[in-house]
Protein backbone atom coordinates (compact mmCIF):
# COMPACT_ATOMS: atom_id res chain seq x y z
CA UNK A 1 0.00 0.00 0.00
CA UNK A 2 2.72 2.71 0.84
CA UNK A 3 4.41 1.80 -2.38
CA UNK A 4 1.40 2.50 -4.44
CA UNK A 5 0.94 5.73 -2.00
CA UNK A 6 4.53 6.82 -2.97
CA UNK A 7 4.06 5.70 -6.66
CA UNK A 8 1.16 8.19 -6.87
CA UNK A 9 3.18 10.83 -5.11
CA UNK A 10 5.92 10.34 -7.65
CA UNK A 11 3.06 10.85 -10.55
CA UNK A 12 1.54 13.46 -9.20
CA UNK A 13 4.22 15.96 -8.60
CA UNK A 14 5.90 15.27 -11.77
CA UNK A 15 5.68 18.70 -13.71
CA UNK A 16 6.13 17.26 -17.17
CA UNK A 17 3.12 15.07 -16.41
CA UNK A 18 1.15 18.55 -15.02
CA UNK A 19 2.29 20.13 -18.52
CA UNK A 20 1.43 16.79 -20.63
CA UNK A 21 -2.42 16.75 -19.04
CA UNK A 22 -2.99 20.62 -18.73
CA UNK A 23 -2.07 21.00 -22.43
CA UNK A 24 -3.83 17.91 -23.88
CA UNK A 25 -7.03 19.17 -21.88
CA UNK A 26 -6.68 22.84 -23.50
CA UNK A 27 -6.28 21.00 -26.91
CA UNK A 28 -9.25 19.20 -26.43
CA UNK A 29 -11.32 21.99 -25.45
CA UNK A 30 -9.89 24.27 -28.35
CA UNK A 31 -10.68 21.85 -30.88
CA UNK A 32 -14.17 21.33 -29.66
CA UNK A 33 -14.87 24.77 -29.76
CA UNK A 34 -13.59 25.20 -33.68
CA UNK A 35 -15.72 22.94 -33.84
CA UNK A 36 -14.10 19.79 -35.64
CA UNK A 37 -15.19 17.51 -37.73
CA UNK A 38 -15.00 13.65 -36.64
CA UNK A 39 -13.51 12.69 -33.19
CA UNK A 40 -11.77 15.79 -31.52
CA UNK A 41 -10.32 13.11 -28.51
CA UNK A 42 -8.87 10.96 -32.18
CA UNK A 43 -6.45 13.33 -31.64
CA UNK A 44 -5.97 14.85 -28.76
CA UNK A 45 -5.37 11.09 -27.66
CA UNK A 46 -1.93 11.51 -28.70
CA UNK A 47 -1.38 14.05 -25.06
CA UNK A 48 -2.73 10.69 -23.31
CA UNK A 49 -0.50 8.51 -24.92
CA UNK A 50 2.50 10.60 -24.29
CA UNK A 51 1.27 10.93 -20.45
CA UNK A 52 1.61 7.23 -19.70
CA UNK A 53 5.20 7.09 -21.23
CA UNK A 54 6.58 9.88 -19.30
CA UNK A 55 5.36 7.90 -16.54
CA UNK A 56 7.10 5.43 -17.05
CA UNK A 57 10.70 6.66 -19.14
CA UNK A 58 10.64 9.53 -16.37
CA UNK A 59 11.86 7.43 -13.87
CA UNK A 60 14.89 6.36 -16.68
CA UNK A 61 15.73 10.59 -17.50
CA UNK A 62 18.87 12.57 -16.61
CA UNK A 63 19.45 11.57 -12.57
CA UNK A 64 18.23 8.12 -12.76
CA UNK A 65 15.79 7.56 -9.97
CA UNK A 66 15.19 4.49 -10.85
CA UNK A 67 17.85 3.27 -8.65
CA UNK A 68 16.64 5.10 -5.72
CA UNK A 69 13.19 3.69 -6.46
CA UNK A 70 14.42 0.25 -6.59
CA UNK A 71 16.26 0.82 -3.13
CA UNK A 72 13.25 1.82 -1.65
CA UNK A 73 11.06 -0.88 -3.09
CA UNK A 74 13.62 -3.56 -3.87
CA UNK A 75 10.87 -6.69 -4.81
CA UNK A 76 10.46 -5.45 -8.69
CA UNK A 77 7.29 -7.42 -9.49
CA UNK A 78 5.81 -5.83 -6.64
CA UNK A 79 6.60 -2.45 -7.63
CA UNK A 80 5.53 -3.13 -11.45
CA UNK A 81 2.60 -3.67 -9.38
CA UNK A 82 2.36 -0.49 -7.60
CA UNK A 83 3.38 1.36 -10.51
CA UNK A 84 0.16 -0.25 -12.34
CA UNK A 85 -2.11 0.43 -9.84
CA UNK A 86 -0.81 3.99 -9.17
CA UNK A 87 -0.96 5.02 -13.20
CA UNK A 88 -4.38 3.27 -13.68
CA UNK A 89 -5.71 5.85 -10.56
CA UNK A 90 -3.40 8.72 -12.18
CA UNK A 91 -4.51 8.07 -15.68
CA UNK A 92 -8.71 7.68 -15.03
CA UNK A 93 -9.19 10.74 -14.09
CA UNK A 94 -7.53 12.54 -16.60
CA UNK A 95 -8.52 10.33 -19.32
CA UNK A 96 -12.12 10.97 -17.84
CA UNK A 97 -11.51 14.78 -18.08
CA UNK A 98 -10.15 14.58 -21.41
CA UNK A 99 -13.19 12.36 -22.52
CA UNK A 100 -16.15 14.64 -21.31
CA UNK A 101 -14.58 18.23 -22.80
CA UNK A 102 -13.98 16.55 -26.09
CA UNK A 103 -17.77 14.81 -25.42
CA UNK A 104 -17.35 11.38 -25.83
CA UNK A 105 -17.68 9.93 -22.65
CA UNK A 106 -17.96 6.07 -23.09
CA UNK A 107 -14.20 6.15 -25.06
CA UNK A 108 -13.01 6.74 -21.20
CA UNK A 109 -11.97 3.35 -20.15
CA UNK A 110 -10.64 2.53 -23.85
CA UNK A 111 -8.07 5.53 -23.54
CA UNK A 112 -7.08 4.83 -19.58
CA UNK A 113 -6.10 1.57 -21.37
CA UNK A 114 -4.33 3.00 -24.11
CA UNK A 115 -2.33 4.84 -21.87
CA UNK A 116 -1.39 2.00 -20.15
CA UNK A 117 -0.14 0.46 -23.08
CA UNK A 118 2.15 3.68 -23.71
CA UNK A 119 3.32 3.24 -20.27
CA UNK A 120 4.07 -0.10 -21.06
CA UNK A 121 6.17 0.49 -24.02
CA UNK A 122 7.90 4.02 -21.99
CA UNK A 123 9.20 1.28 -19.69
CA UNK A 124 10.91 -1.78 -22.26
CA UNK A 125 12.09 1.29 -24.02
CA UNK A 126 13.42 3.55 -21.63
CA UNK A 127 13.86 6.43 -23.62
CA UNK A 128 11.15 8.47 -23.78
CA UNK A 129 11.42 10.01 -27.32
CA UNK A 130 11.47 6.59 -29.29
CA UNK A 131 8.99 5.48 -26.78
CA UNK A 132 7.10 7.91 -27.56
CA UNK A 133 7.55 7.62 -31.46
CA UNK A 134 6.74 4.16 -30.97
CA UNK A 135 3.30 4.30 -29.52
CA UNK A 136 2.12 7.35 -31.25
CA UNK A 137 2.99 5.84 -34.66
CA UNK A 138 1.14 2.16 -33.52
CA UNK A 139 -2.32 4.13 -32.38
CA UNK A 140 -2.58 6.98 -35.01
CA UNK A 141 -1.21 5.78 -38.01
CA UNK A 142 -0.66 2.02 -37.73
CA UNK A 143 -4.12 1.28 -35.98
CA UNK A 144 -6.49 3.05 -38.49
CA UNK A 145 -4.68 2.67 -41.55
CA UNK A 146 -4.98 -1.46 -40.69
CA UNK A 147 -8.68 -1.09 -39.05
CA UNK A 148 -9.59 0.45 -42.81
CA UNK A 149 -7.73 -1.65 -44.77
CA UNK A 150 -7.77 -4.88 -43.25
CA UNK A 151 -11.59 -4.82 -41.25
CA UNK A 152 -11.01 -8.23 -39.82
CA UNK A 153 -7.96 -7.06 -37.99
CA UNK A 154 -10.42 -4.13 -36.21
CA UNK A 155 -11.22 -7.21 -33.56
CA UNK A 156 -7.46 -7.54 -32.58
CA UNK A 157 -6.31 -4.12 -32.60
CA UNK A 158 -5.48 -1.97 -29.26
CA UNK A 159 -7.44 1.12 -30.37
CA UNK A 160 -11.03 -0.14 -31.94
CA UNK A 161 -12.33 -3.07 -29.88
CA UNK A 162 -12.96 -3.47 -25.82
CA UNK A 163 -11.67 -7.16 -25.14
CA UNK A 164 -8.80 -6.34 -27.55
CA UNK A 165 -7.86 -2.97 -25.65
CA UNK A 166 -8.13 -4.62 -22.28
CA UNK A 167 -6.00 -7.53 -23.98
CA UNK A 168 -2.87 -5.15 -25.30
CA UNK A 169 -3.00 -3.40 -22.00
CA UNK A 170 -2.60 -6.54 -19.86
CA UNK A 171 -0.10 -7.80 -22.00
CA UNK A 172 1.90 -4.91 -22.20
CA UNK A 173 2.07 -4.00 -18.60
CA UNK A 174 3.28 -7.87 -18.18
CA UNK A 175 5.82 -7.55 -20.45
CA UNK A 176 7.16 -4.72 -19.01
CA UNK A 177 7.38 -6.15 -15.31
CA UNK A 178 9.00 -9.02 -17.45
CA UNK A 179 11.95 -6.79 -18.18
CA UNK A 180 12.03 -4.61 -15.17
CA UNK A 181 12.45 -8.32 -13.16
CA UNK A 182 15.15 -9.45 -15.46
CA UNK A 183 17.43 -6.51 -17.11
CA UNK A 184 19.35 -4.55 -15.32
CA UNK A 185 17.65 -1.15 -14.24
CA UNK A 186 21.23 0.91 -15.22
CA UNK A 187 21.07 -0.08 -19.09
CA UNK B 1 33.27 20.18 -44.23
CA UNK B 2 34.87 18.64 -41.11
CA UNK B 3 32.13 19.77 -39.22
CA UNK B 4 29.61 17.86 -41.76
CA UNK B 5 31.39 14.76 -41.29
CA UNK B 6 31.31 14.79 -38.10
CA UNK B 7 27.48 15.61 -37.45
CA UNK B 8 26.99 13.18 -40.12
CA UNK B 9 28.33 10.41 -37.94
CA UNK B 10 26.69 11.51 -35.12
CA UNK B 11 23.34 11.02 -36.61
CA UNK B 12 23.98 7.80 -37.92
CA UNK B 13 25.40 6.67 -34.21
CA UNK B 14 22.42 7.14 -32.75
CA UNK B 15 20.01 4.38 -32.24
CA UNK B 16 16.46 6.51 -32.57
CA UNK B 17 18.24 7.71 -35.92
CA UNK B 18 18.05 4.03 -37.18
CA UNK B 19 14.40 3.87 -36.49
CA UNK B 20 13.80 6.62 -38.34
CA UNK B 21 15.64 5.25 -41.29
CA UNK B 22 14.36 2.36 -41.45
CA UNK B 23 10.50 3.38 -40.52
CA UNK B 24 10.73 5.85 -43.47
CA UNK B 25 12.38 3.55 -45.83
CA UNK B 26 9.83 0.56 -45.26
CA UNK B 27 6.43 2.53 -44.42
CA UNK B 28 5.79 3.46 -47.70
CA UNK B 29 6.20 0.29 -49.73
CA UNK B 30 4.49 -1.68 -46.99
CA UNK B 31 1.44 1.11 -47.46
CA UNK B 32 1.09 0.25 -51.41
CA UNK B 33 1.33 -3.25 -50.34
CA UNK B 34 -1.78 -2.74 -47.82
CA UNK B 35 -3.67 -0.21 -50.08
CA UNK B 36 -3.40 -2.18 -53.09
CA UNK B 37 -7.05 -3.72 -53.14
CA UNK B 38 -8.31 -0.56 -52.10
CA UNK B 39 -6.54 1.43 -55.21
CA UNK B 40 -7.47 -1.09 -57.77
CA UNK B 41 -11.22 -0.75 -56.58
CA UNK B 42 -10.76 2.74 -56.93
CA UNK B 43 -9.43 3.03 -60.34
CA UNK B 44 -12.48 0.50 -61.14
CA UNK B 45 -15.07 2.62 -60.10
CA UNK B 46 -13.26 5.77 -61.35
CA UNK B 47 -13.23 8.03 -58.35
CA UNK B 48 -9.60 9.00 -58.10
CA UNK B 49 -9.86 12.77 -59.83
CA UNK B 50 -5.51 11.91 -60.81
CA UNK B 51 -4.41 8.40 -61.27
CA UNK B 52 -0.87 9.78 -62.03
CA UNK B 53 -1.18 11.02 -58.02
CA UNK B 54 -1.58 7.28 -56.72
CA UNK B 55 2.08 6.31 -56.68
CA UNK B 56 3.29 9.26 -55.19
CA UNK B 57 0.03 9.35 -52.30
CA UNK B 58 1.41 6.27 -50.57
CA UNK B 59 4.77 8.30 -49.98
CA UNK B 60 3.43 10.90 -47.68
CA UNK B 61 3.78 8.05 -45.15
CA UNK B 62 7.13 7.74 -44.75
CA UNK B 63 7.98 11.30 -44.10
CA UNK B 64 7.40 10.07 -41.03
CA UNK B 65 10.72 8.81 -40.93
CA UNK B 66 12.23 11.78 -42.15
CA UNK B 67 10.53 13.71 -39.36
CA UNK B 68 12.09 11.55 -36.39
CA UNK B 69 15.59 12.15 -37.87
CA UNK B 70 14.96 15.90 -38.28
CA UNK B 71 13.75 15.72 -34.27
CA UNK B 72 16.84 13.29 -33.08
CA UNK B 73 19.41 15.32 -34.55
CA UNK B 74 18.63 18.44 -32.14
CA UNK B 75 16.86 16.00 -28.98
CA UNK B 76 20.08 13.74 -28.84
CA UNK B 77 22.82 16.74 -27.80
CA UNK B 78 19.95 18.15 -25.24
CA UNK B 79 19.25 14.93 -23.63
CA UNK B 80 21.64 13.78 -20.47
CA UNK B 81 24.57 11.87 -21.77
CA UNK B 82 24.49 9.73 -17.95
CA UNK B 83 22.15 9.04 -15.42
CA UNK B 84 24.61 9.98 -13.01
CA UNK B 85 25.12 13.44 -15.12
CA UNK B 86 22.07 14.79 -15.78
CA UNK B 87 23.40 18.30 -16.27
CA UNK B 88 26.10 17.40 -18.63
CA UNK B 89 25.21 16.72 -22.62
CA UNK B 90 26.29 16.37 -25.52
CA UNK B 91 25.65 19.51 -26.77
CA UNK B 92 28.01 21.25 -24.30
CA UNK B 93 30.86 19.03 -26.11
CA UNK B 94 29.57 19.67 -29.87
CA UNK B 95 29.64 23.61 -29.06
CA UNK B 96 33.32 23.14 -27.65
CA UNK B 97 34.45 21.56 -30.83
CA UNK B 98 32.34 23.71 -32.97
CA UNK B 99 32.09 27.03 -30.82
CA UNK B 100 30.19 29.29 -33.72
CA UNK B 101 26.83 28.71 -33.33
CA UNK B 102 25.76 29.29 -37.23
CA UNK B 103 28.28 27.31 -38.57
CA UNK B 104 26.98 24.58 -36.20
CA UNK B 105 23.51 24.63 -37.13
CA UNK B 106 24.74 24.41 -40.94
CA UNK B 107 26.93 21.50 -40.28
CA UNK B 108 23.89 20.05 -38.45
CA UNK B 109 21.37 20.45 -41.41
CA UNK B 110 23.49 20.01 -44.36
CA UNK B 111 24.42 16.32 -42.42
CA UNK B 112 20.22 15.57 -41.76
CA UNK B 113 19.40 17.12 -45.32
CA UNK B 114 21.61 14.58 -47.19
CA UNK B 115 20.77 11.61 -45.06
CA UNK B 116 17.08 12.40 -45.54
CA UNK B 117 17.31 13.46 -49.21
CA UNK B 118 19.05 10.04 -49.83
CA UNK B 119 16.66 7.82 -47.74
CA UNK B 120 13.85 10.27 -49.58
CA UNK B 121 15.14 8.99 -53.14
CA UNK B 122 15.84 5.34 -52.42
CA UNK B 123 12.25 5.19 -50.70
CA UNK B 124 10.41 7.12 -53.96
CA UNK B 125 12.12 4.26 -56.37
CA UNK B 126 11.37 1.63 -54.22
CA UNK B 127 7.67 2.99 -53.92
CA UNK B 128 6.99 3.70 -57.50
CA UNK B 129 8.54 0.55 -58.64
CA UNK B 130 6.78 -1.24 -56.21
CA UNK B 131 3.46 0.22 -57.20
CA UNK B 132 4.51 -0.21 -61.10
CA UNK B 133 4.63 -4.26 -60.30
CA UNK B 134 1.14 -4.23 -58.55
CA UNK B 135 -1.20 -1.96 -60.83
CA UNK B 136 0.87 -2.31 -64.11
CA UNK B 137 -0.04 0.48 -66.24
CA UNK B 138 -3.06 1.37 -64.18
CA UNK B 139 -1.04 3.64 -62.41
CA UNK B 140 0.81 5.95 -64.64
CA UNK B 141 4.33 6.51 -63.23
CA UNK B 142 4.46 10.22 -62.70
CA UNK B 143 7.19 12.82 -64.64
CA UNK B 144 10.56 12.89 -62.99
CA UNK B 145 9.80 15.98 -61.88
CA UNK B 146 7.70 15.24 -59.62
CA UNK B 147 9.26 12.82 -58.11
CA UNK B 148 11.87 15.73 -57.21
CA UNK B 149 9.45 17.63 -55.92
CA UNK B 150 8.45 14.31 -53.54
CA UNK B 151 12.05 14.43 -53.05
CA UNK B 152 12.11 17.76 -52.07
CA UNK B 153 8.85 17.77 -50.10
CA UNK B 154 10.76 14.96 -48.10
CA UNK B 155 14.13 16.81 -46.97
CA UNK B 156 12.21 20.11 -46.03
CA UNK B 157 9.69 18.38 -43.47
CA UNK B 158 13.22 16.89 -41.90
CA UNK B 159 14.55 20.39 -41.86
CA UNK B 160 11.39 21.73 -40.50
CA UNK B 161 11.28 19.39 -37.60
CA UNK B 162 14.68 19.85 -37.03
CA UNK B 163 13.87 24.33 -36.86
CA UNK B 164 11.12 23.64 -34.34
CA UNK B 165 13.05 20.99 -32.00
CA UNK B 166 15.56 24.05 -32.03
CA UNK B 167 13.03 25.91 -30.69
CA UNK B 168 11.26 24.06 -28.46
CA UNK B 169 14.27 22.19 -27.10
CA UNK B 170 12.33 19.00 -26.43
CA UNK B 171 11.73 16.24 -28.55
CA UNK B 172 8.78 14.88 -27.08
CA UNK B 173 6.83 18.39 -27.86
CA UNK B 174 7.86 17.98 -31.27
CA UNK B 175 7.55 14.60 -32.04
CA UNK B 176 3.62 14.31 -31.03
CA UNK B 177 2.58 17.40 -33.20
CA UNK B 178 4.37 16.24 -36.19
CA UNK B 179 2.98 12.69 -35.91
CA UNK B 180 -0.46 13.58 -34.99
CA UNK B 181 -0.17 16.09 -37.67
CA UNK B 182 1.19 13.04 -39.90
CA UNK B 183 -1.98 10.84 -38.93
CA UNK B 184 -4.64 9.26 -41.29
CA UNK B 185 -6.69 12.46 -41.29
CA UNK B 186 -4.30 14.88 -40.75
CA UNK B 187 -5.43 17.47 -38.20
CA UNK B 188 -4.24 20.16 -40.85
CA UNK B 189 -6.87 18.83 -43.46
CA UNK B 190 -8.99 18.94 -40.94
CA UNK B 191 -8.00 22.33 -40.49
CA UNK B 192 -8.69 23.30 -43.84
CA UNK B 193 -12.58 22.41 -43.27
CA UNK B 194 -12.21 25.34 -40.56
CA UNK B 195 -10.86 27.64 -42.17
CA UNK B 196 -9.62 27.67 -45.82
CA UNK B 197 -6.15 29.47 -45.39
CA UNK B 198 -5.17 26.02 -43.07
CA UNK B 199 -4.09 25.16 -46.93
CA UNK B 200 -1.30 27.24 -46.25
CA UNK B 201 0.15 25.26 -43.32
CA UNK B 202 3.16 23.34 -44.40
CA UNK B 203 2.22 20.05 -44.17
CA UNK B 204 -0.74 20.57 -46.51
CA UNK B 205 0.77 23.19 -49.18
CA UNK B 206 4.15 20.90 -49.50
CA UNK B 207 2.11 18.13 -50.42
CA UNK B 208 0.91 20.15 -53.75
CA UNK B 209 4.55 20.28 -54.81
CA UNK B 210 4.18 16.68 -56.25
CA UNK B 211 0.01 15.48 -55.89
CA UNK B 212 -2.78 17.23 -58.23
CA UNK B 213 -5.53 15.84 -56.63
CA UNK B 214 -5.80 17.41 -52.90
CA UNK B 215 -9.25 18.18 -51.87
CA UNK B 216 -8.56 21.52 -50.28
CA UNK B 217 -11.31 24.87 -50.77
CA UNK B 218 -8.15 26.54 -52.59
CA UNK B 219 -6.25 25.58 -55.74
CA UNK B 220 -2.41 25.89 -55.35
CA UNK B 221 -0.25 25.70 -58.03
CA UNK B 222 3.23 23.17 -57.15
CA UNK B 223 5.30 25.97 -58.00
CA UNK B 224 3.46 28.00 -55.40
CA UNK B 225 3.71 25.40 -52.96
CA UNK B 226 7.13 25.02 -53.30
CA UNK B 227 7.55 29.04 -52.72
CA UNK B 228 5.57 28.97 -49.62
CA UNK B 229 7.15 25.86 -48.42
CA UNK B 230 10.10 27.13 -48.73
CA UNK B 231 9.25 30.14 -47.00
CA UNK B 232 8.21 28.31 -43.90
CA UNK B 233 10.89 26.33 -43.87
CA UNK B 234 13.25 29.25 -44.28
CA UNK B 235 11.07 31.45 -41.48
CA UNK B 236 10.99 28.60 -39.16
CA UNK B 237 14.89 28.40 -39.29
CA UNK B 238 15.79 31.52 -39.39
CA UNK B 239 14.07 31.86 -35.62
CA UNK B 240 15.66 28.73 -34.64
CA UNK B 241 18.98 30.08 -35.85
CA UNK B 242 18.65 33.09 -34.16
CA UNK B 243 17.28 31.69 -30.68
CA UNK B 244 20.21 29.55 -30.79
CA UNK B 245 22.61 31.84 -31.43
CA UNK B 246 21.00 34.26 -28.35
CA UNK B 247 19.79 31.67 -25.67
CA UNK B 248 22.33 29.95 -22.95
CA UNK B 249 23.15 26.44 -24.36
Amino acid sequence: MNAVRAEIGKLVTLPSLWITASLTLAVTLLLRVLGLPGSVLLHTQAGLLVFGVLATAHEYQGGGQIRTTLLATPRRLALAAAKTVALTLVALPVAGAAAVLAGEVPATPRVTLSMLVAAGVGGIVRQAVAAVGIVLTAYLIVVPLLAARVPASARWLPDTAWPAAFVWAVAMVAAWATVLRHRDANT
Amino acid sequence: MSAVRAELRKLLGLPTAWVGLLLGLLAAPALVILNAGATRRAIADGIVSDVSDLGLQNLGIGVLGAMILGVVTVSSEYTATGEDSPGARQLTTTLTAVPRRTRLLAAKAAALSLVVAVQGTLTAIATLALTRQMHGTAVPSPEPVRVVAAVLYWTMIGLLAYAITLIARNGIITLTLLIVNSAVVSFSYLLTKVTPLAAYLPDIVGAHMFLRGIDVPVRITPVTAGVVMTAWVAGLLAVAGYLFHRRDA
